[in-house]
């Protein structure tokens, strides 16, 4: 057993936090929360500096978690063109491959998943757009919610039942498509007024009519489902690095403070130095927990259990660690930086499975481990 | 809780839903407006605990907290605007000139604003800068930053005046909370002010006021278990609704039993132990979870400001960080649990 990272990884590490400080400064972090808008000039630049390397999930995950150290909005917003790559990745066929994804590799298209739809939120198997095979290809209607990229993707992964719902068997019926965000029929509205990570896109789309070429179906018809809880047994990991990332900057943050604007005697005092302890005691275990799930992931050995752990107890240790900070620095938060990382950190809660989602896993999990133990 | 607290309750509750939730929203983006100051005005609300003579309705406390209550579960921002008018401003501004602006800010007819972070905090001269003309002032963290006055700190830190003074530098960042006040820089012309007492008059105020923050608090959680209850009650997940599963009915069940207990203790209490310092950080603390567990239960729409509920979690942070002071109204509640000095260490 070896807590370390390798040393390719750490200096891959310290120059992602180089980036970050030099990049999102306090007055881009500002701007772009906002006004609500994309950095894609952060994006090209961070391609072009070797920040993102989507071909390797270990610096992937390093790389999230250090941007969003520095800022969440914008770190979010550069590492997030490759979102639901891995569904294709996986499942998808060399021509999908060649077409889509290399495109996104060299970071001249974007790219999105969409699964969530209006009062649909973490219940997969509730989606009820519609695609209807018609000669050699599928006809999609209906509507997606909260979409990450909505706006600005060239495509998107798309979830949609393929043949009705059994009542008892909600999961079965749906398929995984690549819709072009020029195919006709496809229209989207930003969503606007989100208390955090505001420098993301967020839509919501409207499918009417689409017609998907048959080429562009993902797998086999009918293991949609499947497909996506794979995905995100994946990217909850990157999920995680995102909410280490927020609750480690909150705290770097928090020192920074105490050590240079504080009045004097402030880290003296042990109330201050109980609650600090206690932020990094959190941040570690739940960064411990992170490596661990990756670590299996990372083999293709996904552990749900771990994944789901690690997820849920990063996203919480995010929101307690902003939270602790506005505390602890007072005005100083509220009229600074720190007052947005206290926003951004509330949808690592929500997003990816909410938190109710990831414990609902784990005690699943639990309980079919436990059938095979004996 | 007797018959004319009800009866204000609900006449506040009232005006609130004609009056506020349907510009709730509006009041987020682009603050509260002269004509809904009018109106908290007629109704006696904007100086609710002021002498007649400054247009004042000279209400008794539990009507006081009621009406910051009820107010506060639809708007903070409003129930904060009342409060900082009644505990601070009608205690200020009573001799000549400033007498006669607390008429005009009663009446709905002029506003202001509070260099409130620095008199609280008494940072006083370190973060001042002297304007190219001389005669102005830079403050921070004033509150209500586009009203026509301010009360703030003179040039020595320690005195408190009436000043003229212009917004600045707001366009491009919003607060964390209140925004229907805003919080943001102010520069303050210090010619022609009127002086209104010390710093301490101010701390002192804030600090007799426990149970009167304790009520916006209350507002909060009210307002934000409200949202969360009717939603739980209309959106499924995984075929039922919410409400149906435990973990979203114990925990805003046991939040709402939370909140009846601190609301029978604000109304009902002789606070003798502690002067309400016990209901101030109970409340606190209370908001940050009510607050929290409202949103979560929305999922992303939460998160979205149409729905009105996150709000109430950038409200409840700001506020305890505007108003509650912290480690310092901990150290006062152990100096009387210990009767002695505590909790300096």
């Amino acid at each position: 057993m070896d807590f370390e990272l390798s040393d390719e990884l750490k200096d891959f590490r310290k120059m992602v936090r180089e980036f970050a400080l030099s990049e999102f400064t306090s007055e881009v972090a500002r701007k772009r929360d906002f006004e609500e808008s994309y950095p894609d000039d952060l994006r090209i630049k961070s391609l072009q500096k070797g920040i993102i390397d989507f071909a390797n999930p270990w610096k992937t995950m390093v790389a999230i978690e250090e941007l969003c150290r520095v800022d969440a909005g914008l770190g979010i917003s550069v590492t997030v063109p490759y979102f639901g790559a891995e569904v294709i990745m996986l499942f998808g066929n060399d021509a999908q491959k060649e077409k889509y994804l290399s495109e996104v590799n060299k970071g001249k298209k974007m790219m999105g998943l969409a699964v969530t739809e209006p009062g649909g939120g973490s219940d997969v198997a509730a989606n009820k757009t519609e695609a209807v095979k018609s000669g050699n290809k599928y006809i999609l209607n209906g509507s997606k919610m909260f979409i990450t990229n909505g706006q600005i993707a060239d495509f998107f992964v798309m979830l949609a039942r393929t043949s009705k719902a059994d009542s008892t068997k909600k999961h079965r019926g749906m398929s995984t498509f690549i819709v072009e965000s020029k195919f006709k029929g496809f229209s989207s509205n930003k969503l606007e007024g989100k208390l955090g990570v505001r420098a993301t896109n967020t839509a919501e789309l409207i499918l009417n009519n689409i017609e998907v070429p048959e080429e562009n179906l993902i797998g086999e018809e009918g293991k949609g489902f499947y497909y996506i809880m794979t995905f995100f047994n994946i990217s909850r990991v990157f999920v995680a690095a995102q909410a280490i990332g927020v609750a480690q900057g909150a705290l770097d943050r928090t020192l920074e403070y105490l050590k240079n604007n504080a009045p004097s005697g402030e880290m003296q005092n042990e109330h201050v130095q109980f609650t600090l302890s206690d932020m990094a005691t959190r941040i570690e275990a739940a960064r411990l927990l992170m490596y661990k799930a990756a670590s299996y992931l990372f083999q293709f050995k996904p552990n749900p259990t771990i994944t789901s752990m690690a997820k849920g107890y990063a996203s919480e240790t995010a929101v307690f660690a902003s939270e602790k900070a506005m505390e602890l620095t007072g005005l100083y938060g509220l009229s600074g930086d720190l007052e947005r990382y206290f926003r951004d950190a509330k949808i690592m809660e929500i997003w990816e499975g909410t938190s109710e989602v990831e414990k609902l896993i784990i005690a699943r999990m639990l309980e079919k481990e436990s059938d095979s133990s004996e | 809780m007797n018959d004319d607290l009800k009866l204000m309750k609900e006449t506040v509750r009232d005006f609130s839903t004609k009056n506020i939730e349907n510009i709730a929203l509006k009041i987020e983006r682009e603050g509260i407006d002269k004509d809904l100051l009018k109106k908290l005005a007629e109704q006696g609300f904007l100086g609710a605990t002021a002498p007649q003579e400054y247009g004042g309705a000279e209400l008794d406390n539990a009507s006081y907290r009621a009406i910051l209550e009820e107010l506060s579960s639809f708007s903070p921002s409003v129930g904060v605007l009342v409060f900082l008018y009644n505990s601070i401003a009608s205690k200020l501004l009573k001799k000549g000139k400033a007498g006669e602006y607390l008429k005009e800010i009663l009446s709905g007819e002029s506003t202001l604003g509070f260099g409130y972070g620095e008199i609280l905090e008494g940072y006083g001269n370190s973060t001042e800068t002297k304007g190219s003309d001389g005669r102005t002032i830079l403050k921070r963290d004033v509150i209500f930053p586009t009203a026509k006055k301010f009360i703030v700190l003179d040039d020595t830190g320690e005195n408190l005046i009436l000043a003229n003074g212009k917004i600045k530098g707001a366009e491009n960042k919003k607060s964390l909370g209140i925004r229907g006040l805003g919080i943001s820089d102010v520069l303050i012309e210090t010619s022609g002010a009127e002086t209104l007492g010390n710093r301490s008059d101010i701390v002192k105020a804030i600090e007799d006021s426990s149970l009167e923050i304790a009520a916006i608090y209350l507002g909060i959680i009210k307002g934000s278990l409200n949202k969360a209850i009717d939603y739980a009650k209309v959106r499924t997940t995984f075929d039922h609704f919410l409400k149906d599963y435990s973990p979203v009915a114990f925990s805003l069940s046991s939040l709402r039993a939370e909140e009846e207990l601190l609301r029978s203790y604000i109304y009902e209490s002789d606070a003798d132990f502690s002067g309400g310092l016990s209901a101030l950080i109970f409340s606190e603390s209370l908001s940050k979870r009510a607050t929290k567990q409202a949103l979560q239960t929305h999922g992303g729409y939460g998160y979205l400001e149409d729905f009105g509920v996150e709000k109430f979690y950038r409200d409840a942070m700001t506020i305890s960080t505007m108003l509650f002071r912290g480690r310092r109204d901990r150290k006062r509640l152990s100096e009387e649990v210990f009767g002695t000095e505590a909790g300096n260490l």
